[in-house]
């Protein structure tokens, strides 16, 4: 039953992922004034380029070839790993939030090399400036993770959800406020979006993660498209599930299940509009701006642990 | 073959002719030997019934006192198994003429001092053979003595070394003073009775001393000079066994020795461990060559099996014993892979070396395609020491980190601490990311940088078996932690508040930590990401048939024709955004020069960018060190004016001073 949960878990992921990118970009194209493409179009982009030639760039080597198949890959773990419906997925127990967040950094890790491996500038300023603004970011990840491990005692995802979800009351305290502050900036890091890198930028001097992903083509471009869309959809729906834990089935029902799926689908839905939304009114910071960004975040973490220690159990 | 020699010509490399080749394979043998009976030693201690004697003829006049403990045993195995790789390697490194006659004598007696080591039960066997390691391996890093850089790194390499030696030998004389035998276990009883005034002074000593041997921070300058300069195999040895056993001297003879202390000495540990391990990786993130990026991860390494032992003392007296068992297994996890990755990293990097004669990560670059083995081989060390999951780093940082975390309600300074120290783990891991990617994706990845040379095709001879023996060491490491539970268990110094029966296994590969909630299953992990790889690429192929064949293109270049190699970034500009940011740590130094025409000042003709690599804490401390010192010896100069009179004077006064202190 565990595994059919996972199944729906994975088809959740995989095909809403690109309809989440096309209401992010619809809202944002209405609130700019313009009318916008259907929701679907990310997911017709994506279906088209799988069916395309692929441009082989001459000189690059192996690791631009395997680069988004291990990306993609990587991801498609990540997602198995995530209590998006219910709590009840196969091997939950080893589901560590701190193996989860390393995992997605494979695939960071897998892309970058793939741009050092095109042996253009492009592909080595991308990697640079993706791996600076991992290496930073990489305390206030920790920071939020063992923020949010004190309630459960435990690092386990699972365990962290299953916690909030016993005690709602916690959900409003000013330890779960401010670490949810710190991942808030972390997820907007982590994925790329304003204002630590722009999505929609192409061939500016200013992009990462495009920078990195210039040179591909037709199912190579797919796979790193839909990726980047389902790890959006993956970090919105831990960040949700982490804090709200509403609607999150604790058994295998059906009944459980479609609640589950619903609630989560609004959720992230509802993450995603005020992202775009909030995304209208921002410019995209200076690199060497980000830091602080990344440094007020890992500041917001560790009050989070700080006040946990210092303030009696009932109120934290 | 593009030689080393080719480009230094004061190297004396023993090539050509019959008995040097004998006198290679008698030292590759003999290392083997050393290598192989040290892992039957270390075996026979650990898991067989051990062993202890004491033979009086080899250190007169007390005699060599050796007994296995499961803390040298385990030592043992970790020196000896990079040694036995080391030794197979050097069957094909020695063989194109790299290592000097001396190295090769030195070779099999250096591995036999670091295994003795660990074994040794008495003050005088143990200082005997911590001196002979010492200048053993001064002498492998004078392996090119004629080069100046050689002279200079041993020199300091010589005075930290000796400084640490006065250092344990003031500790040991402290802590024998109290004492009727100058064997382990009597000392382990005097102990108890030294003031706390006398067991603060031995701590600190005791930390200097295995300190500047582990080469933390501030005495870690000489690592990243002394490793360029000694030969790959050696410096394999000397950054994962030698560095270690400055990390055992400190378990041995604080935590075992000592029974650890007042939690001020957990938490100075633990805050030298920290600044160690993101000053290391910091300088290591910096660096444009790949053995010294190598050098400083060294530090990194140590500095967090330093900071893990720190936590494990912390949480010992603040009577944690289950976060201080899971720190200590941590400590033990981080050295067993630091051993293990960083082994194989220099013996790729010596194979890099041994084919393009450089180890210049701004002249390296596409090397996937002419060493296959060799960037496969740095390619796993790299996902080891990057602590990435599913890399042999992971593990051990891991078990930290769960032990940090399960701190719960505490108060006081620990409280503070804890979400610092993981801060710290974070950002060096953070960071090592960077470094480990900069290593392999400058190094191995994209287009040469410059001319290497033309390489025949890298074929799988004896050196790539040695480092595929690494490989499957790192890889089990990383995938089957749960296969070292037993050693570990047994080695961690530290004991749970509960009898360690019936600790939840789990399945096969499934890593929980004893008495803590969570686990990890890096087995079930690998596998899925494995199918998941596959069943893309499958599909993948599939569907081939249902669109054009593909096409080879340029790259793109805004327009502009001719990309050439130089254009693409290199280790110094994939950094640089890193070194601005921590500008302040690493002060660097550098210059650009706008040259200009002389018709007008617009037009410029020439950029000239010039930056010397340098250790900020060295120019810091060791500089001003080294000026008040030669102060000292101009004073010192007045008072020796050649007058016989004066020096009779000096004897009489001695004397009298001495005579008044006996009274």
């Amino acid at each position: 039953m565990s595994y059919l949960a996972l199944l729906i878990q994975l088809s959740f992921v995989g095909l809403g992922s690109p309809a989440l990118i096309g209401m992010m970009a619809w809202i944002k194209n209405r609130l700019e004034g313009r009318r916008g493409a259907s929701v679907a179009q990310p997911w017709r982009e994506i279906r088209k380029l799988f069916s395309k030639q692929i441009m082989n760039p001459k000189h690059t080597g192996a690791f631009f070839s395997i680069g988004p198949l291990l990306f993609f890959a990587s991801t498609a773990v990540v997602a198995a790993m995530i209590p998006l419906i219910t709590t009840e997925l196969p091997l939950h127990a080893s589901f560590d939030l701190f193996w989860v967040v390393g995992f997605l950094l494979i695939g960071t890790i897998a892309l970058s090399l793939a741009g050092l491996d095109t042996g253009t500038s492009f592909g080595g300023m991308g990697s640079s400036r993706e791996l600076t603004v991992v290496a930073l970011l990489e305390p206030s990840i920790l920071m939020a993770i063992y923020a949010l491990s004190i309630r459960a005692n435990s690092s386990n995802i699972f365990a962290i959800a299953n916690a909030t979800a016993l005690h709602p009351a916690r959900i409003a305290s000013p330890a779960s406020a401010l670490a949810f502050a710190a991942l808030v900036i972390v997820v907007i890091a982590e994925a790329g979006r304003l204002p630590v890198d722009n999505p929609a930028t192409h061939l500016e001097l200013t992009m990462i993660h495009e920078a990195m992903v210039l040179e591909y083509s037709g199912y190579r471009l797919a796979l790193v498209k839909w990726a980047a869309a389902v790890r959006l959809l993956l970090l919105l729906g831990l960040i949700s599930n982490l804090f709200l834990p509403v609607g999150l089935a604790t058994t295998n029902g059906i009944g459980a299940m479609a609640i589950g799926l619903v609630l989560v689908a609004a959720k992230i839905a509802l993450l995603g509009s005020l992202l775009a939304i909030a995304e209208v009114f921002m410019a995209k910071l200076r690199l060497f701006r980000v830091p602080e960004l990344l440094g007020g975040s890992f500041v917001l973490g560790l009050l989070a642990v700080t006040i946990s220690y210092y303030l009696p159990a009932a109120t934290r | 073959m593009n030689a080393l020699t080719q480009g230094d010509v004061t190297t004396r490399p023993l090539s050509g002719g019959a008995k040097s080749q004998r006198w290679i394979v008698a030292s590759n043998i003999a290392t083997l030997g050393a290598g192989v009976a040290g892992v039957v030693l270390g075996l026979e201690g650990l898991v067989g019934h051990g062993f202890a004697f004491l033979a009086s003829g080899v250190v007169p006049p007390f005699g060599l006192s050796i007994r296995t403990t499961d803390l040298g045993s385990f030592f043992v195995i970790l020196i000896s198994l990079v040694a036995t790789c080391v030794a197979l390697y050097n069957f094909g490194y020695a063989k194109s003429g790299h290592l000097s006659a001396i190295s090769l004598a030195i070779f099999p007696i250096f591995v036999a001092t670091l295994e003795i080591i660990p074994l040794t039960a008495s003050i005088p066997s143990f200082l005997f053979f911590w001196e002979l390691m010492a200048i053993e391996s001064i002498c492998l890093v004078l392996d090119h003595y004629q080069r100046e850089r050689a002279q200079h790194a041993a020199l300091l390499y010589a005075a930290v070394t000796q400084l640490g030696f006065f250092s344990i030998l003031g500790f040991f004389a402290l802590v024998a003073s109290r004492s009727h035998g100058l064997n382990f276990l009597t000392l382990q009883n005097a102990v108890a009775s030294l003031s706390p005034g006398q067991r603060n002074l031995a701590f600190v000593l005791a930390l200097v001393g295995f300190g500047s041997k582990a080469g933390l921070v501030p005495l870690h300058a000489w690592l990243p000079k002394a490793h360029p300069e000694a030969p790959a195999p050696a410096s394999a040895l000397m950054s994962t066994a030698m560095v270690s056993l400055g990390i055992f001297g400190l378990i041995k003879f604080v935590v075992v020795l000592m029974a650890g202390g007042p939690t001020w000495w957990g938490m100075l540990l633990l805050g030298i461990g920290a600044i160690s391990s993101i000053y290391g990786v910091i300088e290591s993130s910096v660096s444009s060559d790949l053995k010294v990026l190598l050098a400083y991860s060294t530090t990194e390494n140590m500095g967090l099996a330093t900071l893990a032992l720190g936590t494990s003392l912390v949480m010992t007296s603040t009577h944690h014993p289950n976060l201080a068992w899971a720190a200590a297994v941590a400590t033990v996890f981080i050295l067993g892979s630091h051993a293990m990755f960083k082994g194989l990293a220099f013996l790729a990097a010596g194979t890099v070396g041994l084919e393009t004669g450089t180890t210049d990560l701004n002249a390296l670059g596409g090397l996937t395609r002419r060493m296959r083995f060799t960037s496969g081989a740095f390619g796993i060390a790299a996902l080891s020491a990057s602590g990435l999951p599913l890399g042999a780093a992971f593990i051990g940082e891991w078990i930290l980190l769960q032990s940090l975390i399960h701190l719960g309600p505490a108060n006081g300074l620990v409280a503070l601490a804890a979400p610092l120290t993981i801060g710290a783990i974070a950002l060096t891991s953070g960071i090592g990311l960077l470094t480990m990617v900069k290593a392999f994706g400058i190094g191995f990845l994209g287009k040469a940088r410059s001319d290497l040379g033309e390489g025949l095709e890298e074929r799988f001879g004896v050196m790539q078996f040695a480092m595929s023996l690494l490989v499957v060491a790192n890889l089990a490491i990383a995938l089957l932690p749960t296969a070292f539970g037993s050693v570990v268990k047994r080695v961690a110094w530290a004991t749970p508040l509960h009898s360690l029966h019936g600790s939840g296994q789990g399945q096969l590969g499934q890593l929980t930590v004893y008495g803590l909630t969570g686990s990890i299953f890096p087995l079930a992990s690998a596998v899925l990401f494995t199918l998941a790889v596959l069943a893309t690429a499958t599909v993948i192929k599939l569907r081939k048939r249902s669109r054009p064949s593909d096409a080879d293109v340029d790259l793109w270049a805004c327009g502009a024709r001719d990309l050439n190699s130089a254009m693409q970034y290199n280790a110094s500009s994939f950094a640089e955004p890193l070194e601005r940011v921590f500008a302040d740590v690493i002060r660097p130094k550098r210059d650009v020069e706008i040259i200009t025409f002389e018709e007008s000042r617009l037009l410029i003709s020439r950029v000239e960018l010039r930056s010397t690599p340098h250790d900020s804490i060295e120019s810091a401390l060791y500089l001003r060190v080294w000026a008040i010192a030669s102060y000292g010896g101009r004073l010192a100069r007045l008072a020796h004016n050649g007058s016989l009179n004066r020096y009779l004077a000096f004897g009489a006064a001695g004397l009298l001073v001495v005579l008044a202190v006996l009274h």
